[in-house]
Order: C-alpha cells, then structure tokens, then sequence
C-alpha cells in the first residue's frame, strides 16, 4: 500500500470514527458546574489565605509590644540623635 | 473644570448586566468560554476519542475548558483560545495514556465506546482495521497523524498543539504513516 493511498484511507477512517462519537448534550451545563465550583473554591481559598495572612502579621506584632515592659522605648532604643527635632505634644 | 461640570450634567450611563457574585469581567469570560464550547466542544471530544481517550473523552475535554477558564485572564489573544484547548487536549491525553499504562500495563483501545453495539454497528470492518493499527503506534506519532489528516492542521499548528518543533512533527508524522502503512499492509 502506498503513502497517498494510506492518507486517503486513513482520512476517510478518520472522519467516520469522529462521526461515530456523539457527545453528551448535558455537557455544557455539568462543565459549567465545575469550572464554577473550582472558581468559587478558589476565590474562597484566596480569603482564607488573606485572613490568615493578616491574623499572623497581628498577632506577631501584639507579641513584641506585649514584650516591651512599660515605660520603655517602643520603636527607638536610647536618646534620641543630636538635632533630632522632637515635637511637643499639642496642649 | 468644563470637562468635569458637562460629565456631571450627564445622565449616568447605563449599568452593565450583573449576575450575583460576578463582575463584569467574570460575565466576559463566562461568554467566551461558552462561546467556545458552543462551537469546539463536539471536535474536541472527538480529537480526545480519536488521540485515545477512550471513555475519558468528555472528561479531558471538560477539563481542558476548566482549564481554559481559570486561565482565561492570563491568555494575551482570544484567538488563541482554541489552539490553547487542543494542545490541553492532547496533553491530557498522553497523561492519561501514561497512567493507564502505569496502572493497567496494556494499551488502552482508541475509540471510545469500542464495546457497544452501536459502535460496532457503525464502524466498518476496514475503519476498523486503520482504528487498530493506529492504537498500535506511538502516542506522538498517532497525535501528529490525527491532527494532520483529521483535523488538517499545518506543520506549524501541529507543532503548536504536540508542544514540539515543526522539525519534529515532520518526523513523527512520516514514521507514523510509514508504520501505518505497513500494519494495514500486514492486515491485507
């Protein structure tokens, strides 16, 4: 058998084997379901994500002030630089 | 000034349609992709059938179009769409190719409802044959032979959709046919 004789042949088989397959007609809906289902979980995840995210940054920094014993310097340690220039607290 | 006073002075156009829960970038994208399924799903089931899925065919199709949908905002061109579904198509396929032979250790037969009568009943004998041999070559040869004679793509789109060089669907494409052709030669 011939190449061009087998691509004629293996064209026509083809194209009867893919007529030979029909698809589901509820398809689309139960494809649709999913893709949905997946977006929405997605979505969810991100927020659960987020919220944890932000709830560890939180706590973290709670802990460290909680740390600091009252009357000490929060932010900076020691006096404060020559020429710094520190506002009076409005009256 | 005159631009903000004569906007403020205009009625305010009219919303777009919103489903709950969904933008209007979520509607577009819905639309798309239903229009695409609209018009490919029916080919796509049948490259999935034809490259080997078997019964799997609509689930690898609906998992590409699922697929397709979370990554719709990242593709750049629409038009790439469908050239995006069928190389999903024919991934997933090998993939599935792959684990059946992992898991069962015997290839996997090519058309989907090979078993029923109503298959039987509509297949003739010498389709049949060219089904057979066809299950019998390699995953990227019967791909390149598929897309080529069935789906009459080019080199290029071809190349596209395997993920390989023209170069390579060029080879694959002429071992595939010379092997088909001795099979069914052997077959006479």
């Amino acid at each position: 058998m011939t190449h061009p004789e087998t691509e004629e042949r293996l064209r026509r088989s083809l194209g009867v084997l893919a007529e030979a397959v029909r698809p589901d007609d509820g398809a689309y809906r139960r494809v649709q379901a999913i893709w949905r289902r997946r977006e929405r979980r997605r979505r969810l995840l991100m927020v659960v994500l987020a919220v944890v995210i932000i709830a560890v940054a939180d706590a973290l920094g709670l802990w460290l002030l909680n740390r600091v014993a009252a009357g000490d310097p929060v932010i900076f340690q020691g006096p404060a630089p020559a020429g710094a220039v520190v506002p009076h607290p409005p009256r | 000034m005159e631009d903000l006073r004569v906007s403020a002075a205009a009625p305010a156009p009219p919303q777009p349609p919103r489903e709950a829960g969904l933008d209007l970038r979520e509607v577009e994208r819905e639309a798309e992709v239903t229009r695409l399924f609209d018009g490919h799903h029916r080919q796509l089931v049948r490259l999935a059938a034809l490259l080997g899925a078997g019964a799997d065919a609509e689930d690898v199709v609906a998992e590409a179009f699922c697929d397709l949908h979370r990554r719709w905002t990242r593709l750049r061109d629409p038009a790439k769409a469908v050239p995006y579904l069928r190389a999903a198509v024919c991934n997933l396929v090998r993939m599935r190719q792959r684990h059946l032979a992992v898991v069962r250790r015997h290839p996997e037969p090519l058309p989907p409802d090979a078993s029923s009568a109503e298959y039987e009943a509509e297949v003739r004998e010498e389709h049949r044959e060219v089904a057979e041999a066809l299950r019998c070559l390699p995953d990227r040869q019967r791909q390149a032979l598929v897309l080529r004679y069935w789906l009459d793509l080019g080199e290029r789109e071809v190349a596209e959709a395997m993920g390989i060089s023209p170069g390579a669907v060029k080879s694959h494409t002429a071992r595939g046919m010379a092997a088909l052709a001795r099979a069914l030669e052997a077959r006479r």
